[in-house]
């Protein structure tokens, strides 16, 4: 007798490939043990990403017919062509035309893919106790000018490397290690508490240097392997090379150097051999390291002096794709232009091991009113409201700035994420073949508040800010989407206060609210009573913080002091947050807690303004 | 015109263009002209399957070639199937995945997709335990396996 047992396994696999959701297939997997082991199928999984993540979606919606056609639409609009912009860039995204990569887990690859897709992650927070800083008595240091935020962090694929800017209690700055990998691998509803499992003080500072932590910056590309080169920078000038083995968990320190007369740095570069470091004024050092005989130096290899470079600026070092052993410095920069607007610009710098072997820069057009030529995204303000015709010259203070091939991000006190692209000019006589240019491609509405921290990396683009949301956009898709990875932060601090530690009422369901297209369809889905049996209520964006957070048990603090997402980075499937109790930042950069009277007293005793947490959001589990 | 055979020795007196719906006959054919002359035994197949299967081929004979580009025809998936072939795929389990089986012994890619797309719509959002009875499928997992993958595949759960 035929039954579905007695099917070939190709054929098993045949039908699983006509499923076309990976709900259906991971439920078909649960059903028995040949099943199971039939269900992990590689190219099954491959063939269902390339379907949800790397097929065009609008391509999709055109076919069914929700969307005029992309000519349609071309012919309506000068709109340029959005959707050519790489769509989810995935760096590490293995070969697809590689069919005998067996090596590539396709189904975690789609687990991991989706978990970003719905917002759906695991929580962990740092121990908090080596976070807790002392109030700072001098105001002309370089973080209350930059309004920076007191925690430096920097990861690999396994480990976070935090210090704290200010002097903390302890006589020596220093450098801790937190394991980044949860050790739960589903997820909980209870918020992981991480402890370090290393620390790092250098050993060329005295007790008198009253320094602290400036900078610090990672070899990425050699990094995860027997050890991790870590570069620490100083208030008073000294830069100190370590490196840290991840089977002793033991730091050794190779080497330090001192610069004289030279105010902090404020943020480093490394990529081996090549350290690049900046200072608030913008003076730029690049050292190269030597290596012989077993021990290591910092060799001065160039200084720059830049009077024209505005914070936020952005730092990154990498190797240059043309040349093997060629090095890419990439400063990018904002500029004010008065009285009111600003641009942003690039200087690229090539280096090689006598010194710099080429340099180019670009900066952005000034002037962004819609023109014909300069509107990539005249379609969507035309949409939203007619009379809007420039958006960037209007913008408040800017706070942060990212960059990574092709596009620049630049978060604003507005509440505006303002989106660039970089491209190289091909033949054009005027700039010469190789000119860069950076143009204005559009702003990401999404945020209720002041961003504070942009970030770029494997082209995802993270930003969080006052109003305590971490928000995730691609920004490959013509209409970016507002990621639902927001809310549960605001409430998280208080929760763990109150609980000592232990978080039981935190429940981090996924976010359900999609896409705003995507809710149009569920809408249309749910009169057709088709797919409104599973709670499928559309959400609108107001909702996801209640969605988030079930259910709130009372807290001491009946009013709750928002959280402040201060600094955000997204790497390795996973994203790291800074997070401090304040209310509003004002404009001279004083903090002032809004809380009701009877908390006030508490908060001043417990020294709560700007106390800073960290959080990894891990949407691998 | 070409003689097959079934399983329980019943002989099938088809049209050739009908028998070159199936890719297995139609290389037996071109490879093999006598074919043409004695029955072609198809051990696999009884002979009311092979009755079921040679009226899709009969009603599909003018049908263009199915492309032979694999990779281009799986990546378009759609769990759509035509009028007639629903009516024709409306049989009980046991058929259907008796038809799946000839189908895929015959190589007659167009069937064994609308089989499939048959199959994948019945498992389309029931849970592991509806999927077992609908199949009758033993459950061979012990009690903390069974917690264990499904704690696992949480992930793809809209909650």
């Amino acid at each position: 007798m035929a039954t579905l047992q007695s099917l070939s396994a190709e054929v098993i696999l045949r039908i699983l490939g006509q499923a076309k959701d990976a709900k259906d297939i991971v439920r078909f997997r649960q059903v028995n043990k040949r099943m199971y082991s039939l269900g992990h199928d590689s190219l099954l999984w491959k063939e269902l990403f390339i379907d949800t993540f790397l097929t065009n979606p609008s391509s999709k919606e055109e076919e069914e017919g929700i969307r005029p056609s992309k000519r349609a639409r071309k012919t309506s609009h000068d709109e340029e062509d959005i959707q050519t912009l790489p769509a989810r860039a995935l760096t590490s995204l293995p070969s697809i035309e590689d069919d005998n990569d067996r090596r590539t887990d396709w189904h975690a690859l789609y687990r991991i893919s989706w978990n970003w897709k719905k917002g759906s992650f695991n929580i962990q927070q740092l121990n908090a106790a080596m976070q807790m800083a002392q109030k700072s008595n001098q105001s002309d240091t370089a973080k209350s000018k930059l309004d920076l935020p007191n925690t430096i962090i920097e990861s690999t694929e396994k480990y976070i490397f935090t210090a704290v800017r200010e002097p903390t209690s302890s006589a020596y700055p220093e450098v801790s290690v937190f394991p980044a990998q949860s050790l739960k691998r589903q997820r909980e509803t209870n918020v992981e508490e991480v402890l370090q499992v290393a620390t790092y003080s250098s050993s060329s500072l005295s007790i008198q240097d009253n320094a602290s932590v400036s900078a610090i910056a990672i070899d990425r590309e050699n990094a995860d392997t027997d050890r991790i080169r870590l570069i620490t920078g100083y208030t008073n000038g000294l830069l100190s090379m370590s490196t840290f083995c991840p089977s002793t968990k033991v730091f050794h320190e190779l080497t330090s150097y001192r610069q004289t007369q030279h105010p902090a740095i404020v943020t480093a570069a490394f990529a081996w051999p090549f350290v690049a470091t900046c200072t608030i004024d913008f003076r730029i050092r690049i050292y190269r390291m030597n290596e012989e005989d077993s021990t290591t130096t910092f060799r001065l290899l160039a200084e720059r002096r830049s009077y024209s470079c505005h914070w936020p600026a952005c730092l990154r070092l990498e190797r240059a794709k043309q040349t093997e052993n060629t090095f890419r410095l990439s400063i990018v920069y904002s500029n004010p232009i008065y009285p009111s607007g600003w641009s942003i610009g690039l200087q690229e710098l090539y280096l090689d091991n006598i010194g710099v072997i080429d340099s180019r820069s670009a900066s952005a057009k000034r002037s962004h009113v819609v023109t014909k030529i300069d509107a990539p995204s005249k379609a969507l303000y035309t949409k939203n409201s007619s009379t809007r015709t420039t958006s960037i010259d209007q913008v408040g203070r800017l706070t942060s700035l990212s960059y990574e091939e092709p596009f620049v991000v630049v978060g604003s006190r507005d509440n505006g994420v303002f989106c660039f692209r970089v491209d190289e000019l091909k033949d054009d006589p005027n700039y010469g073949s190789k000119a860069l240019s950076i143009r204005y491609l559009r702003t990401l509405h999404g945020h209720t508040g002041s961003v504070h921290s942009v970030s770029l990396n494997g082209g995802r683009c993270v930003t969080g800010g006052s109003d305590g949301k971490v928000q995730v956009w691609y920004l490959g898709d013509e209409e970016v989407s507002i990621a639902r990875a927001t809310g549960v932060i605001s409430m998280l601090k208080g929760r763990i206060r109150s609980n000592l530690g232990k978080v039981t009422s935190l429940r981090l369901s996924d976010a359900r609210s999609e896409r705003k297209r995507g809710q149009k369809r569920k809408l249309s889905d749910a009169t057709n009573s088709e797919d409104s049996s599973s709670n499928s209520k559309p959400l609108t964006l107001a909702d996801i913080r209640q969605h988030h957070i079930l259910p709130l048990t009372k807290s001491p603090f009946t009013s709750q002091p928002m959280h402040v997402i201060r600094w955000v980075t997204s790497a390795f499937d996973r994203i790291i947050s800074v997070t401090s109790n304040e209310r509003y930042r004002q404009e001279d950069g004083e903090h002032s807690a809004i809380l009701p009277s009877s908390c006030r007293a508490e908060a001043q005793n417990e020294k709560q303004n700007g106390e800073e947490s960290v959080q990894i959001w891990n949407f691998a589990a | 015109m070409v003689q097959l055979s079934t399983s329980d020795n019943e002989i099938f007196n088809v049209d050739r263009d009908v028998a070159e719906r199936s890719v297995l006959l139609k290389t037996m054919l071109d490879d093999l002209p006598e074919a043409e002359e004695n029955p072609i035994p198809l051990s696999n197949v009884s002979s009311n399957v092979l009755k079921k299967v040679l009226e899709y081929c009969a009603h599909h004979r003018g049908d263009p070639a199915p492309p032979t580009d694999e990779s281009e025809e799986s990546r378009k998936r759609t769990t759509d199937i035509g009028d007639w072939d629903s009516k024709f795929i409306n049989v009980d389990q046991e058929m259907l995945f008796e038809i799946i089986l000839a189908a895929n012994y015959l190589d007659i890619k167009p069937l064994l997709d609308v089989g499939c797309k048959t199959v994948a719509n019945m498992i389309k959002g029931k849970t592991p335990e509806e999927i077992r009875k609908l199949f009758n499928i033993q459950n061979d997992f012990t009690q903390e396996e069974e917690e264990q993958i499904k704690k696992e595949n949480e992930w793809a759960e809209d909650r």
